[in-house]
């Protein structure tokens, strides 16, 4: 039983296919590339797939990965080659490897934000993008499995860059990720959206890289 | 159009079921295709991908290279409402292209509560509701399915149906719309020579009349259409087209898995079964051809499960050379089999040893009725000895859950009937923990599946009445009151939705209003609990002075005049009145194999069955 884990990226139409979907989606692709997965035993045996970071609907991504075991050895480059042919149009693998670190060591991840804000030019926005992220204290509501809570966000906020990209603003940032404390791209604008009033019109979320606690690539 | 919808699909539940882009879904080049056609099925994707005719058809057109088949499925309403508040007309998943600019829309008609969402999605798509307010050739409104069989309550807002096998005529259609794009020809033209091809109803070339009492008094074709259309079927049924690849949803669907197709039409002639008539004759594929269809499928979308599809699955004659050859590589594969539609006389052990090496799920079982008398009546020869060895064996192989199907208000039912019901039920139970072998530590479900009988065209209770709602309810009520086990769970369906089917299983154009006033009154998924509104179809019978009653609760004689008698399916109306007569005076009919029952579908064929 090797261990393996494939990286892939998630983008366009792909984005939309919640995390369940692609555990079903990357069973079924497993099969047709003819991967030799190790099925669990027992009465109704499948294949054990586990994603260590969860995607959310809608975000596209450029590090995604997946974990499972092999019944026999693979040539790592042949599972990329053989995923790749039977994947469908989003979905493509770019790296396989025994995982180096565990899902656990997960404690970063690197966002690239794309928005327009409601009848603001992009210019304008940066500026109330600005005031609010300077604000020395920022809250957020944060839905928890216990209920919702009061999150202070500003500690969280790494390496916050701003700057227009055309008609829009490209927004990117380091965010806790993983177990132990998830926090999304998606929350820090709702908590911008409710504080100042404004309508963001456009929003495309890209996840970029995946760190561990000690910033190395996680891997 | 792309910018607006990626921004709802953000705001709406399960995007998954608007965006396309699923594996093997077929993406052309626009400019190099001739013929554009919408496959339409009138409800959420989740049923319609479980569909096995859109496979077929979808695989069928786009292997054509200048001709390009999308799918289109009903919105549920969140999306629905985004798409009205911000214009976006209904579109093909595959090029977010909208249907209104197509050649060809096609709906497939499979069961009756899904026609207001047949109106829905023509406005939605900005499609003009009826075909005498359409004047282009394009897009030309066509439908078919099993429900094309009485079509009348859709004749003004359909342009052509297709009356049964679809797989050469759709072509044919598809190959006179390209010559009549090329010569220019009106809407009418098209509609005309399209009438003369075999198989092909264009209802708005027949006028009918009615007698004082409301039953027709003619139907009378025009401009050439043929007085009797008579439906499609594939001769050479091992020789017919089947994909080798299925389009594979990311979301759960309610089917989601390969299938293939073992026969066409049943010998047994249940006779209540509309599919049991109108689906004949019976032809079966060979093993060889379906062990490959099965195979090619799970190589191409990776599905872990087939199903065997068929009316009755364990009638097929090759069955145990089927499984001989898919069991090895199934199991290698760890695919499982699953057998829908399994008899209950001949579930042999040999059988079940068979389905259940792969996975053990709970068994259905259909007696469909409780007394021997009734099950004589409706011709589903089976016996309780027969119902009672099958739990046994499937007991005795460790299932500890059955689930019965049963119908109420069938014809001549009595009291004694209904409580038959609960008397074989509980037969089972009791069966259970006679047996010294039943599995350890458990104790058994029986779950009586109940469904309120609907008398359909082409078969031999096409003249019958349904039971008013008030009977339903109250035999509904009495058969719970008569049940007396903690092991025995009784399920029943709602009694308006089985009325409303059975006004339009058999009713006439006359309804077109009622089913557009429906529509306006906001029914659009009628086949949902949630958005079925009996009130608001009240309201558009009475609106157009029709009384409901008349198509559904009455008595019609031999003689009468069907909305559907210049529709042939095959079997004969002599052989429908024989069934019937035969029916009343509780004589079964032996299945196709034993004897030929001389239904008249053999002509389709034009040789004997079997």
């Amino acid at each position: 039983m090797e261990p393996m884990r494939v990286f892939y990226q998630k983008t366009g139409t792909a984005k939309y296919i919640s995390h369940l979907d692609i555990n079903r989606c990357f069973q079924r692709a497993m099969k047709r590339a003819g991967i030799p997965l190790w099925f669990t035993e027992g009465f109704n045996p499948h294949a054990y797939l586990t994603f260590p970071l969860p995607l959310a609907l809608g975000y596209e991504s450029m590090c995604e990965c997946v974990d499972f075991r092999l019944m026999r050895e693979m040539d790592p480059v042949e599972i990329v080659s053989r995923l790749n042919s039977v994947l469908p149009m989003g979905l493509n693998a770019y790296a396989a490897a025994p995982p180096v670190y565990k899902a656990a060591d997960i404690a970063l991840a690197a966002y690239e934000v794309r928005l327009v804000l409601a009848d603001t030019d992009p210019k304008q926005a940066i500026r109330i993008l600005e005031a609010f992220f300077a604000q020395p204290e920022i809250t957020a509501m944060k839905r928890t499995q216990k209920g919702e809570k009061e999150i202070s966000l500003k500690q969280y906020l790494h390496d916050l860059k701003i700057r227009p990209d055309g008609d829009e603003v490209l927004l990117t940032v380091k965010l806790p990720a993983g177990n132990e404390l998830n926090i999304n791209p998606t929350l820090v604008l709702d908590a911008f959206g409710q504080q100042t009033g404004m309508l963001i019109d456009q929003l495309a979320v890209k996840k970029t890289a995946v760190f561990t606690k000690d910033e190395k690539n996680f891997a | 159009m792309n910018s607006q919808l990626e921004k709802i699909f953000m705001k709406v539940q399960k995007p998954g079921r608007y965006t396309g882009g699923e594996l093997n879904s077929v993406v052309k080049d626009p400019s190099k295709v001739d013929f554009r056609f919408a496959f339409c099925f009138p409800d959420l994707y989740e049923v319609g991908m479980s569909h096995l005719g859109m496979k077929i058809l979808y695989s069928l057109y786009n292997r054509e290279e200048n001709m390009w088949c999308e799918r289109v499925f009903a919105p549920d309403t969140d999306m629905e409402a985004l798409m009205r508040k911000e214009g976006i007309p209904l579109f093909g998943l595959e090029s977010r292209d909208p249907i209104r600019d197509f050649d060809m829309v096609g709906f497939t008609l499979q069961y009756e509560m899904s026609y207001t969402a047949i109106l829905n999605m023509l406005d939605l798509a900005g499609i003009p509701l009826r075909t005498s307010q359409r004047t282009s050739l394009a897009p030309m409104v066509v439908a078919g399915g099993p429900c094309a069989c009485n079509p009348e309550p859709l004749a003004d807002f359909i342009d052509l149906f297709v009356l049964g096998e679809g797989e050469e005529v759709n072509l044919e259609l598809a190959h006179l719309f390209l010559q009549a794009k090329k010569e220019e020809w009106s809407r009418g033209e098209y509609l005309r020579r399209a009438a003369g091809i075999e198989g092909v109803y264009v209802p708005s070339l027949y006028d009918v009349s009615y007698k004082e009492d409301g039953t027709i008094q003619s139907v009378t074709p025009r401009e050439g259409a043929p007085a009797v259309v008579h439906k499609r079927i594939i001769k050479e049924i091992d020789r017919v087209f089947f994909p080798d690849s299925f389009v594979v949803p990311f979301l759960e669907t309610v089917h989601d898995r390969a299938v293939i197709e073992l026969f066409r039409g049943c010998i047994r002639g249940c006779r209540f079964c509309q599919a049991g008539f109108i689906y004949r004759p019976f032809r079966e594929k060979n093993y060889e051809t379906l062990n490959k269809n099965g195979c090619d499928l799970c190589a191409s979308t990776g599905y872990d499960e087939i199903s065997l599809s068929s009316l009755s699955t364990s009638d097929y004659s090759q069955l145990e050379d089927l499984l001989e050859q898919m069991l090895p590589w199934t199991e290698q594969d760890k695919v499982n089999l699953s057998l829908p539609s399994l008899r209950i006389d001949n579930f042999s052990p040999s059988l079940m040893e068979k389905i259940t090496k792969v996975r053990k799920s709970g068994l259905t079982f259909a007696p469909e009725a409780g007394t021997q008398r009734m099950r004589d009546v409706i011709n589903k020869n089976v016996t309780e000895e027969e119902v009672l060895a099958t739990c046994r064996t499937a007991f005795e192989g460790g299932y500890t859950s059955v689930k019965l199907y049963f119908m109420m208000g069938l014809p001549t039912e009595t009291k004694e009937d209904i409580e038959g019901v609960v008397d074989l039920a509980q037969k089972v139970v009791d069966l259970f923990y006679s047996l010294p072998d039943k599995p350890k530590g458990k104790g058994v479900n029986v779950t009586v599946s109940l469904a309120c009988f609907v008398p359909k065209p082409f078969t031999p209770f096409e003249f019958e009445p349904q039971d008013t709602e008030e009977m339903l309810r109250e035999k509904q009520h009495h058969m719970v009151g008569y049940n007396r086990s903690k092991k025995i769970r009784i399920n029943y369906h709602e009694s308006k939705t089985s009325f409303l089917e059975a006004v339009l299983a058999r009713g006439d154009r006359r309804l077109c209003a009622v089913l557009e006033d429906a529509w306006k009154n906001g029914c659009k998924l009628d086949g949902w609990t949630e958005h079925f509104n009996y009130d608001a179809w009240m309201a558009a019978f009475e609106k157009n002075g029709i009384d409901g009653t008349f198509y559904a609760n009455r008595t019609r004689s031999y003689d009468e005049i069907m909305p559907w008698d210049h529709l042939d399916y095959g079997v004969t109306k002599q052989f429908l009145i024989r069934e019937n007569q035969k029916a009343h005076a509780d004589v079964p009919t032996p299945n196709c194999r034993e004897k030929c029952s001389g239904c008249g579908a053999n002509c389709l064929i034009g040789r004997s069955c079997f």
